[in-house]
């Protein structure tokens, strides 16, 4: 058996096209890349000579990391090789290409310009894909030959995808793009927000550029942090809460999921979001009922480090989704309830819905300050704001 | 590549972005009519492109190799401008008319802005 018949074992471990480019970018990210370019092209009707292409300018590789580490098994556990490894279990780059194709080639330099392919029928083999001769595989190529360090990580023949989407396979391979973009500006948002990385798709200007964005808000004036807490655990390492009550008038956020759904915890390793959104099926002590995602607490957004040294515990193989480990529920389901008891209470100071009975001024006035921080009020509001100021004086 | 080539190469990617959703309405078919007129495309070859629209069998293949064959800037603009036009015609916008849109404009190397 061929190493590439090996890794055709590894086909379904259940990844969608954005984690699986997400491992790709954690890749780069570990070997210390600023700028990471991501591609995603749809050749033809039948998806034909379409590829998925991540470049970065990273440290590249050699000869043996190329073979022995990039294209093989891992022959040992993991070591945490510090802040920038974002490597959980050492087989992201293989996993996840071959959820969705069948070829993976890998041009990279380190001391000199290497290139291999590895595909189920032959294993590691110098033959490239015909996508090679494509004019974003082109430049990114005839650029790196002139810098210093940097990989190109192709996908080609991607089986997975074209036999999957009979009827609308093109349009549907740009809203994975799409959903791909909204998927990466959310998960690297620290790096993002700290300038370590820019992310660009389907080209190289400022264009192409993701933008920043902070889930928290935590620059924004309206934003209230709730009091944190820090857990210790005793099978090792700790975690700290970090909860934030985000302003009320956000605007789209784009990011292809409500409000609603986007509450709730957003676990880190490493300044990278693992998994977002909802809150993991904890609920109140000795009730069967979960906390489900609810308008009440939609403006309640915590973020929660996974402990370095047990992630294993916490992170799935597939490494997109969190699974809080039994030893730690109890804990961190303590430490909610309280979030979310401060919460409620000054939402509720917010919305004047404490003041019983309740005191019509009062809740003009609530009304105004509202709308007050509203910075981009129509003409309709603003007569309404004078209105109400009008009344209030009366 | 003379004018009255490059004038049919845009008119074929507006048919190919109207035959995109497999329905060639009326009122696309009122602007394709109009917009030949305004190209100097006879009637007879605006059927002949639309023969061949219908026989290919590989309508992305097709888009991407027309653009490709229509390199200068100000026909670029023009084409947008009438794609843009077409893809309203109807007063909804079709997923297939955006990534015939979305393959036109990477062979081109011209992007929106993203808005968020």
């Amino acid at each position: 058996m061929n190493l590439g018949e090996i890794f055709k074992t590894f086909r379904s471990r259940g990844y969608t096209i954005e984690h699986s480019i997400a491992e790709l970018a954690d890749n780069s990210l570990t070997h210390n890349a600023k700028n990471i370019w991501t591609y995603m092209y749809w050749s033809d009707d039948a998806g034909k000579n379409s590829f998925i292409m991540v470049i970065d300018d990273g440290d590249g590789m050699n000869e043996d990391e190329l073979l022995n580490r990039a294209f093989s098994l891992p022959k040992e556990e993991h070591v945490d090789q510090g802040d920038n490894d974002h490597s959980v279990f050492g087989l992201g780059l293989k996993a996840g290409s071959f959820n969705h194709c069948k070829s993976i080639t890998i041009i990279t330099k380190k001391d000199k310009l290497l290139k291999k392919t590895l595909n189920f029928k032959d294993g590691i083999t110098d033959n490239m894909p015909s996508c090679m001769d494509h004019k974003f595989v082109k430049k990114h190529l005839d650029q790196l030959k002139s810098k210093k360090s940097g990989t190109i990580i192709l996908w080609s023949d991607l089986d997975r995808i074209t036999r999957f989407r009979a009827v609308e396979r093109g349009p549907n391979f740009y809203e994975d793009c799409d959903k791909t973009k909204k998927h990466f500006k959310l998960i690297y948002h620290k790096y993002l927000l700290d300038n370590k990385i820019n992310l660009f798709f389907n080209g190289t200007e400022e264009v192409h550029k993701t933008k920043k964005f902070d889930p928290f808000y935590k620059e924004n004036p309206d934003t209230i942090i709730l009091p944190g807490s820090e857990i210790a655990f005793l099978k090792g390492g700790t975690t700290k809460i970090k909860p934030y009550i985000i302003p009320i008038d956000v605007t789209n956020e784009n990011l292809g999921k409500t409000r609603n759904d986007l509450q709730g915890l957003y676990f880190l390793r490493k300044n990278r979001v693992i998994d977002y959104g909802g809150w993991f099926g904890l609920g109140e002590k000795n009730s069967d009922k979960f906390w489900g995602i609810s308008e009440r607490f939609n403006r309640l957004r915590i973020e929660i480090e996974i402990p370095i040294e047990t992630s294993r515990d916490w992170i799935t193989d597939s490494k997109n989704q969190v699974n809080i480990p039994d030893y730690a529920r109890n804990k961190i389901r303590k430490s909610l309830i309280q979030v979310r008891k401060d919460y409620l209470e000054k939402v509720n100071v917010m919305n004047g819905e404490n003041k019983e009975p309740i005191n019509e001024i009062l809740k003009k006035k609530n009304e105004l300050i509202r709308m007050l921080r509203n910075s981009a009020l129509n003409e309709d509001e603003l007569v309404k704001i004078e209105k109400s100021i009008k009344e209030l004086n009366e | 590549m003379n004018n009255q080539k490059n004038n049919e190469n845009i008119l074929k990617l507006l048919l190919l972005m109207a035959f995109a959703d497999k329905v060639y309405m009326e009122e696309e078919k009122d602007l394709i009519i109009d917009v030949s007129k305004k190209l100097n495309i006879p009637n007879k070859r605006v059927d002949s492109i639309i023969d061949e629209i219908t026989r290919s069998n590989d309508h992305t293949k097709l888009c991407r190799e027309t653009s490709k064959l229509i390199t200068n800037n100000l026909d670029k603009e023009k084409t947008i401008e009438l794609l843009s036009k077409m893809i309203s015609t109807d007063k909804i916008v079709h997923q297939k008319e955006l990534f015939a849109y979305q393959i036109i404009a990477e062979e081109w190397g011209m992007y929106k802005k993203e808005n968020d």
